[in-house]
């Protein structure tokens, strides 16, 4: 039976605020295999990030609500304690965030940040951490492993330091990755290695990944699925050229004309009164 | 219009010098739409200040018609040459109303007299596609697209002939892109303005630039009509550059140069 790895069912999230109360994500189904690449689309304020964090369990504020069940390895752990969480966390779940430099500690060497994470598979000394580190980023083309452990994040270009998150949150072999617009901050031809990168990484240990962007481009050429989505509502699901040769939705349709096309020397003209996307009924490709 | 003759800019970092631009020369004529791109820490940003007088340069010639500019220069120089930044949250001052942002430049330049602030404020904010309500709000209650939209009618403010757009759309999603680039090519044309475009987004070159200048560490890679840049590239470089965009269909894909 092919189970599969994550399961997002019925989930809501609304915030409560000093204007009253903000839903962010009204009722989202998401489903992913194990080693399946699926892309979360949608444009900011959607609320494709805090779906990241919700898996992740990082949304526990007095003011939020959640409802709904995100089921991970047939266990719902949208309000596991945080106990229960930091053995998910960096062992069966890790992240990747859109910049690399932010997000590693500027004050720790990079050997530092890699112990914590080797702690979680019992590699207690440093010297082994060390080695397990080094191994792992020789085996991501780091020429020279020794030098890059023993810098600083601010020492690294942005390119290497991508190199070392990803490193970093594949080492301990996740079944799920999430990776929160990986490329972004990136220059495009980096982009590509790094996209690169995660493709082989995780293709080795089969892991699924979440790939959360909002650059259709980059969906492209990494998803296998896509779910897009528009004010915390999913409005279409399909396979990869399901929606890129046949978006069903308008909200679709207008994310992808309205990209500047390399084969045209025009840009795309708009259609100002655009409709209420979000009213509109989720378009499922059979 | 703005002619470059040989500029080079180094930067001293702690014990090294960083060559931030060698021997970079070019001419930008009238009604172009210029686009600089290359990857970050190309040199495309210092050559945008340097035009702007943001540094000066070591050696070399800038010409602005027959005006030779330096870092120091005068008001009737600086209102020449407006700048609009990559990111509106943080250019737009938080505590003052879009009405005080926007005619400041206006008071600076002596553009309009007192009484008929409020006119041009109104008739900047229409250029932009924006109501008069706008005028009283403060920057947080707007939206990223509608603050760049500010961004691009407080540049407007002083009259300029000439806009520098850093990156102007690449904190936008790309429905409001759109919007926005389309909303800068209408008032280039109704304007007669310049534009100086730097990105890194090379679709949006293709679409906009009618010139493109591709920079790799400080030095001119390639500089030539956009079309035929994009359509024959001649070094590596742009090769790799052009290459490595990404796309959303086939057809583009076809297009793009075999390595």
């Amino acid at each position: 039976m092919s189970e599969k790895l994550l399961k997002i069912k019925d989930l809501e999230l609304s915030f409560k605020m000093y204007e009253g109360i903000s839903y962010v994500l009204k009722k989202i189904n998401l489903e992913l295999s194990r080693g399946e690449k699926v892309a979360l689309v949608g444009e900011s304020g959607s609320g494709k990030s805090v779906t990241t964090k919700l898996i992740l369990g990082l949304l526990n504020q007095k003011n939020v609500t959640k409802k709904g069940e995100i089921i991970f390895n047939n266990k719902n752990i949208l309000n596991l304690p945080q106990k229960e969480f930091k053995k998910i966390r960096g062992n069966n779940i890790s992240i990747i965030f859109q910049d690399p430099i932010a997000a590693l500690n500027p004050v720790f060497k990079i050997k530092e940040q890699f112990y914590e994470v080797n702690l979680n598979k019992k590699y207690f000394t440093k010297k082994d951490s060390f080695q397990r580190a080094a191994k792992a980023l020789e085996k991501v083309s780091i020429r020279d492993p020794e030098r890059v452990l023993e810098s600083y994040p601010f020492q690294l270009s942005g390119g290497l330091a991508q190199r070392v998150v990803i490193t970093m949150a594949m080492i301990n072999k996740p079944q799920l990755l999430l990776a929160d617009e990986p490329s972004t901050a990136l220059d495009v031809t980096i982009q590509n290695q790094a996209l690169d990168l995660m493709h082989d990484l995780t293709k080795e240990t089969n892991t699924a990944v979440l790939l959360i962007t909002h650059n259709m481009g980059v969906v492209r050429k990494f998803a296998e699925k896509v779910y897009v989505i528009y004010r915390g509502v999913i409005v279409e699901e399909g396979t990869k050229d399901q929606i890129f040769s046949n978006p069903g939705h308008p909200y679709t349709k207008a994310l992808l004309s309205s990209i500047p096309k390399l084969n045209s020397d025009q840009l795309p003209k708009f259609d100002e009164s655009a409709p209420d996307y979000a009213s509109i009924k989720k378009y499922v490709h059979s | 219009m703005i002619k470059i003759k040989n500029i080079s800019k180094k930067f001293l970092v702690k014990n090294s010098t960083v060559q931030a631009l060698d021997n970079v020369s070019m001419e930008i004529e009238q009604n172009d739409c210029f686009a600089i791109v290359g990857e970050s820490g190309s040199g495309k940003t210092t050559l945008a200040n340097i035009i702007l007088g943001i540094y000066n340069y070591d050696n070399g010639e800038l010409w602005l018609d027959n005006n030779q500019l330096f870092s120091k220069r005068n008001l009737k120089l600086r209102k020449l040459i407006q700048f609009v930044q990559q990111n509106p949250m943080s250019t737009l001052n938080p505590k003052k109303t879009i009405f005080k942002t926007i005619s400041l430049p206006l008071r600076i330049h002596k553009i309009v007299s007192n009484d008929k602030v409020v006119e041009r404020v109104e008739k900047l904010l229409s250029y932009v596609g924006l109501d008069t309500e706008f005028m009283y709000r403060y920057p947080d209650t707007l939206s990223g697209g509608q603050k760049q939209r500010v961004a691009i009618a407080r540049a407007l403010a002083s009259e300029p002939k000439i806009l520098i757009l850093d990156e102007p759309t690449s904190a936008l999603d790309v429905i409001v892109q759109s919007k926005v680039l389309n909303l800068l090519l209408d008032i280039k044309e109704k304007l007669g303005l310049t534009y100086i475009f730097i990105t890194h987004d090379l679709s949006v070159v293709k679409n906009i630039a009618n010139k493109v200048l591709v920079m790799n560490k400080g030095k001119i890679d390639e500089l030539g009509i956009t079309k035929e840049v994009f359509s024959n590239p001649k070094s590596k470089y742009t090769k790799t550059l052009i290459s490595a965009i990404p796309t959303v269909t086939d057809e583009e894909d076809e297009i793009k140069p075999k390595l």
